[in-house]
């Protein structure tokens, strides 16, 4: 290489000097921090698991008198967890892995099911009273919004929220389910369709959005009756499009992978899958991907399915999370607290 | 008759009739004897003379001396390892000295008719204490010697729990029969007013080979006051609480009277998760009645009957209102002492829940009735052997319970027989070696086949040390309602429940006197370690319905204890126990709401007529939960006391209970008034 060459590439090499510095000052943000939620309800604690380093797990005490908690929803850097009998909602901050508060619900409320509509305001069920509460969880403000019987599940899309009323009375069955739609802006039910029947024997109690946009939505029916069932909703139209059979006795939470498969935990059958391409159960009752004790299920931006084991739910036995491929060969598990009963994952946004 | 109308003719009746007569200027008299072996006649050293708050211990040549005894009419009681407690009732003439002589029988120590504690080292505890301690044996016994007594609000049942045991694993023995209810498996310590009690004596560990079914975690053996002088108290405290009792005798008849109304309508501090502040709690309150009789004889007759109702209020997070318990018991038990000794009980409980309103589920009105029997036929004969002198035993034993009504299952019943061979052999004098080898064979519904266990005590008593050792093992059957029980919403029946079985622990001891004259201390340390296969307990599953399971655990710990006094009117004494439960797997948590420490404190002061008592306990974190989270705070309780004698025979006493308003809770959810003020009128014929 010549000197003038050299010359030449000088003001290439400076330029290329100064787009790196410029390059450093606007970095990316660092990937947000995905995590596994899990409720583990006899030890009422709140396991944090990242994702691609389970083990740093770390358990959070959700505190409370008589708590029952059972599911969490989470949005951002915040989850909630409904605490049961103690008629309160847990809000736990994800990165200090702490409660900030726990929110008083109306007595009686049995607090249930949660879903997060923004940066301040979410939703807990009440099937106790048949209402669910508007929660501020950045000030504890509360407001409750009569619905249907037995709510136990909440789903917010399209600018909704979709009331999963159980129809339970005395904890069975007294009928189909049906959704209530209810309107966050006026904290009314909402305009137009406020109410969307589904087919099954009731108690409706997990639903989640899948890929396509639709709600999906198990009713476990009696237990141990083997009448489970697998709803499709519009969130738009407001109208149940399909009901599918086959889903068992157990049923048990629901999960989608944000494409065409949608996954049904089952405390009896394992992991379920439903396609919904295809409109087709692939793993259905007696056919499931065997879990024992299966009792929620989640998935990951990568695809990865957490299959949540309860354990024996007594003793100080912890349970466990099966973590699958898309294939179902299980790739590693993660040891949880006892009892763990509901699951979430959720990316916690970079600070 | 009800709690209101008790204490005001009592009190109309304290008055009326010149109970408080002035108190004449009387010389103290003297008590001198000497403690022998009634076989041998030899001299007995190391001998626990007492005389109401006197005490003594009796010299190497037998002799004791009580000084500055207060004339009149008192109750001498000698006790020693290995020998029958020895009690009379002593005249004592002012300004005079008495001589008594004071044959004990060596004998096993009995705590009822089958079961022999020779080498076993009790811890006893007298009435007079007990009574400072607190009205019913729920109170009284509180904090003392490691014993934890479990309450469920204001007037729910409060049953002993020891050594990290359920309150279902402790046998409590009224004059040798069993105070646990046969549905349940606990025994309500407030159905004993602590002034109905001579004495009571815990044995802390692994037990039921001796002392029968529950006897898992520990026996407290109550033994009660005869005769009763006429007597009677009533009392009035804060939160509405309210009460009377009315003893009295007639020849060998004993018999008391009480009832009480618990405090009701007390504020209670409001779960952070409800939101905080203070609230009133509502429906905790409620009565209770209890009679009892004794007659002393060939044959002692023994009768015991309860009554209460109360308010069912549910945990602070969600209340019932409008809940009501019902409960009522009658109990009759005969008994004959001697070397071929029997004897017999039956009971008939009744109990009944309500509520029109629940929280969850539909409304219910749940009554269950049943009734139990047992008998029991044993014989005793001394034996010798080389050096070893002592006696042997065979005994057997049954029981059947049946009951109905809603809160069961049809038809549930339970019977059961067992049989017991034990020995207790001693040999030495000044150093007093005790070998006491035991052996049960258990028979119950549902098991085909004999279940064994055994058990070897070891002791050791040389002057005022007394070293004890043992090793053993128990069983227990299932109780009845873990068994039976009917299901309804958020409970489900297991009927494959195992019996509970303590597969092996060992236990040491030590216990040294000291002091000189009639100041006294004791000091005394044990330590324990076991296992136990099946421990029933209650958890919930994955839908929070709760049933009962069987599970492994290992239980270690130890009990530290002392008593000293009088020094100049002052007693002290001062426990600490550890009970470290953990379920049998590595990582495994303390079983739930098993406190691992709990400390007590106390100190009493006597001067003329003035008596005054400061009493502090602490219950160390419970686990609500199997997995060692979200622990329940420790909680203290402080109590103070001051009582004066107002005459021969009559005394008033004014209390503070929770003196720093703790308002603790034991259960989660369960809030027991906080600070109470009580006055309370005593008399006592001589």
């Amino acid at each position: 290489m010549t000197f003038v060459r050299l010359l030449a590439l000088t003001p290439l090499a400076a330029a290329l000097f100064l787009a790196a510095g410029c390059a450093d000052t606007n970095a990316p943000l660092p990937p947000p921090q995905e995590v596994l939620l899990a409720v583990n309800s006899t030890a009422n604690t709140l396991s944090i698991v990242p994702v691609d380093a389970p083990a740093s797990a770390v358990a959070v005490e959700l505190g409370g008198t008589t708590p029952t908690p059972v599911g969490v929803s989470a949005h951002g850097d915040i989850a909630l967890v409904p605490l049961g009998l103690d008629n309160a909602v847990a809000v736990v901050d994800l990165r200090s892995a702490a409660v900030l508060r726990r929110i008083p619900l109306p007595a009686n409320s049995g607090a249930t099911g949660s879903a997060i509509v923004d940066d301040s305001i979410a939703y807990v069920a009440n099937p106790g009273i048949n209402t669910v509460s508007q929660v501020n969880y950045r000030t504890g403000a509360t407001a409750d919004v009569p619905v249907g019987v037995f709510p136990q599940g909440l789903v917010f899309t399209r600018g909704k929220l979709f009331v999963l009323n159980g129809n339970l009375v005395n904890f069975a069955p007294a009928g189909p389910s049906w959704l209530t739609v209810v309107d966050p802006v006026t904290n009314a039910v909402a305009d137009g369709i406020d109410s969307i029947p589904l087919t099954g024997e009731g108690n409706a109690g997990f639903g989640t959005v899948g890929g396509d946009g639709l709600i999906y939505v198990i009713s476990a029916g009696q237990f141990g009756s083997g009448d489970g069932r697998l709803s499709v909703v519009d969130p738009v139209a407001r109208t149940e499009l399909a009901s599918f059979s086959g889903f068992g006795s157990g049923a048990s939470g629901v999960a989608s992978d944000g494409q065409e498969r949608i996954y049904v935990s089952s405390y009896t059958d394992g992991l379920m899958v439903f396609d919904s391409d295809s409109n087709k159960v692939l793993r259905g009752a007696g056919q499931g991907v065997p879990v024992p004790s299966n009792a929620a299920v989640a998935v990951d931006s990568k695809g990865r399915i957490y299959a949540i084991e309860t354990g024996p739910c007594s003793g100080g036995r912890t349970g466990t999370a099966h973590v699958l491929d898309q294939t179902f060969t299980e790739i590693r598990t993660i040891p949880l607290g006892e009892c763990p009963v509901g699951a979430a994952v959720v990316q916690i946004p970079p600070e | 008759m009800t709690g209101h109308g008790m204490p005001v003719a009592l009190l109309a009746l304290s008055v009326a009739g010149g109970f408080g007569a002035p108190l004449a200027a009387q010389a103290p008299a003297r008590l001198l004897g000497q403690v022998v072996d009634a076989t041998t006649q030899a001299p007995v050293a190391q001998a626990e003379v007492s005389a109401g708050d006197l005490h003594a211990i009796s010299r190497p040549d037998g002799g004791f001396l009580l000084g500055s005894v207060p004339p009149g009419r008192l109750r001498l009681e000698v006790r020693r390892i290995g020998y029958a407690p020895w009690s009379a009732v002593i005249e004592l003439l002012p300004g005079l000295d008495r001589t008594v002589a004071v044959p004990l029988v060596p004998v096993a120590l009995q705590l009822d008719s089958v079961t022999v504690l020779a080498a076993s080292q009790g811890i006893s505890i007298g009435g007079a204490e007990l009574a400072r301690r607190g009205r019913d044996l729920a109170q009284a016994l509180d904090g003392w010697e490691g014993v934890a007594v479990r309450r469920t609000g204001a007037a729910g049942p409060a049953s002993p729990q020891l050594r990290g045991g359920g309150p279902d694993e402790v046998l409590v023995l009224v004059d040798g029969f069993a105070l646990n209810d046969p549905l349940s498996g606990r025994a309500d310590l407030r159905r004993i007013p602590s002034a109905d009690v001579d004495r009571v004596t815990l044995l802390p560990g692994a037990q039921t080979v001796r002392a029968g079914a529950r006897a898992v975690a520990g026996v407290l053996s109550v033994e009660t006051r005869r005769p009763l002088r006429p007597e009677g108290s009533s009392w009035a405290g804060s939160h509405g609480a309210l009460g009377a009792r009315i003893g009295l005798s007639a020849g060998p008849l004993a018999a008391s009277v009480s009832s009480e109304r618990y405090a009701s309508g007390f504020a209670y501090t409001v779960p952070e998760v409800r939101g905080g502040g203070e609230a009133e709690r509502g429906n905790a309150g409620g009565t209770q009645s209890t009679v009892f009789a004794r007659l002393d004889g060939p044959v002692e007759l023994s009768l015991r009957g309860s009554q209460s109702q109360r308010g069912l209020p549910g945990t602070t997070t969600n209340p019932t209102l409008r809940a009501r318990g019902e409960d009522r018991s009658v109990f009759l038990g005969a008994r004959r002492e001697g070397p071929l000794h029997a004897s017999a009980s039956l009971q008939w409980i009744e109990t009944r829940a309500a509520d029109p309103a629940p929280v969850a589920g539909p409304p219910y009105d749940s009554y269950t009735h049943g009734i139990g029997a047992t008998a029991e036929l044993g014989l005793r004969r001394p034996v010798g052997l080389g050096a070893w002198t002592g006696e042997a035993g065979a005994a057997i034993e049954a029981r059947g319970d049946r009951f109905a009504g809603d809160g069961v299952r049809a038809g549930a019943s339970f019977s059961g027989a067992a049989l017991l061979l034990d020995a207790a052999l001693h040999r030495g004098r000044t150093s007093v070696l005790t070998v006491a080898p035991s052996v049960r064979l258990d028979l119950w519904t549902g098991h085909t086949r004999p279940v064994a266990s055994a058990r070897l005590d070891v002791g050791l008593q040389r002057d005022r040390t007394g070293l004890s050792a043992s090793v053993g093992s128990a069983v227990t059957p299932p109780v009845l309602a873990d068994l039976f029980f009917r299901e309804g919403v958020g409970v489900r029946l297991n009927s494959d429940l195992r019996p509970e079985r303590v597969r092996w622990e060992l236990e040491g001891g030590v216990r040294r006197e000291f002091g000189p004259g009639g100041t006294r201390g004791t000091v005394s340390l044990r330590a324990f370690a076991g296992r136990v296969g099946d421990m029933v307990v209650w958890a919930p599953d994955f839908r929070f319905v709760w049933s009962p399971g069987n599970f492994d655990v290992r239980r270690r710990g130890g009990e530290l204890s002392f008593a000293l006094g009088p020094l100049g009117g002052l007693r002290l004494d001062g426990s600490a126990a550890l009970a470290v439960v953990t379920y049998d797997h590595p990582g495994g948590a303390q079983v739930q709401y098993r406190p691992r420490v709990t400390y007590a404190a106390g100190a009493a002061w006597t001067r003329g007529p003035w008596s005054a008592d400061l009493r502090w306990h602490r219950i160390g974190a419970r686990f609500p939960t199997s997995a060692g989270t979200n622990p329940r705070p420790a909680f203290s309780l402080l109590d103070a006391g001051l009582e004066r004698r107002l005459g021969g025979s009559l005394a008033a006493r004014a209390e503070v209970r929770d003196l720093t308003d703790t308002r603790a809770e034991f259960i989660a959810g369960y809030p027991t008034p906080g600070r109470t003020l009580f006055a309370t009128l005593t008399f006592q014929l001589p």
